[in-house]
């Protein structure tokens, strides 16, 4: 069966650069969505099996953003990506149960890698 | 003696930002920049230049930019994404350079990490246009870089204050 991967991330690249990368290995993008608030909407509506998730984001963050999702359903499975590598930040990450931390920039093996530790 | 410390530690400072550019490009884009010595080597392929900015705070506040020309965003652009060159609209340009100053600012930040030039990051900024300068009120001390992508130069500046 396909799994199926939601994209919660404030750049419009980002979203071609996952979604080329996903679907060329076999996934299927379930959802693009543009801030935090966005993608918790989507994560309800769509449960898909895998969140990419950015930091930075107007609206609601993605910190905030996966706090919710892990409240709606604490087996969700979520990739944080951001290009602060903050320990800071990776700790709170961390705590919210965070499954995987990935540093941008990221190749095709980074982002492959990371999914199949997960799905 | 003050001169020289300040050399050395713009050198150590350039060199994570240089790294940063070609890990970032490489890694996202699959392109390999190539460092050119000497300054003021801006695109001059005529049409419309985009800049990525950030501000950097630390120990020194400054600010971090990428310039290059339209041609060149379109050209990193497409790598990155698959979109094709001719297809990529202003708002791929616009976030493309966004991302990619964000990235090469967050690179060279985890690079300094462990170092007195330690800094935190703004959101990125973009400026555009045809004919434009950025000039700092107050007295700087500018580090410039550039690298030439395919027929394009990008240009890296670091403006300390």
């Amino acid at each position: 069966m396909i799994k199926r991967i939601l994209i919660v991330d404030d750049s419009p690249i980002i979203h071609n650069l996952l979604r080329k990368t996903l679907e060329n290995n076999g996934y299927e993008v379930c959802g693009d969505a543009k801030n935090g608030r966005e993608g918790v909407e989507l994560f309800g509506q769509l449960n898909p099996d895998l969140v990419f998730m950015d930091i930075t984001m107007p609206i609601m963050d993605g910190l905030e953003a996966a706090k919710s999702i892990k409240t709606l359903r604490p087996q969700a499975r979520i990739i944080m990506l951001s290009a602060m590598g903050d320990e800071e930040i990776m700790s709170q990450a961390k705590d919210l149960g965070i499954d995987i931390f990935l540093k941008k920039p990221f190749d095709d093996y980074k982002i492959i890698s990371a999914i199949a530790k997960l799905v | 003696m003050e001169e020289r410390a300040f050399l050395d530690r713009n050198e150590f400072i350039g060199r994570a930002f240089s790294t940063a550019v070609y890990d970032v490009l490489s890694t996202m884009a699959g392109l390999e920049p190539v460092e050119i010595q000497g300054e003021n080597n801006f695109s001059d392929r005529g049409g419309k230049y985009i800049t990525g900015a950030m501000t950097l705070a630390g120990k020194r506040s400054s600010m971090a930019s990428i310039r290059m020309d339209s041609d060149t965003a379109a050209l990193i652009v497409s790598y990155m994404t698959g979109i094709i060159v001719s297809e990529a609209n202003e708002e791929d340009l616009y976030d493309g350079t966004a991302e990619l100053v964000n990235m090469v600012c967050g690179r060279a930040k985890a690079a300094l990490a462990d170092s007195d030039e330690y800094f935190q990051l703004t959101s990125p900024f973009i400026v555009t246009g045809d004919n434009y300068v950025i000039l700092y009120k107050n007295r700087i001390q500018k580090l410039e870089k550039s690298f030439r992508i395919g027929e394009g130069i990008l240009t890296l500046e670091l403006a300390c204050m």
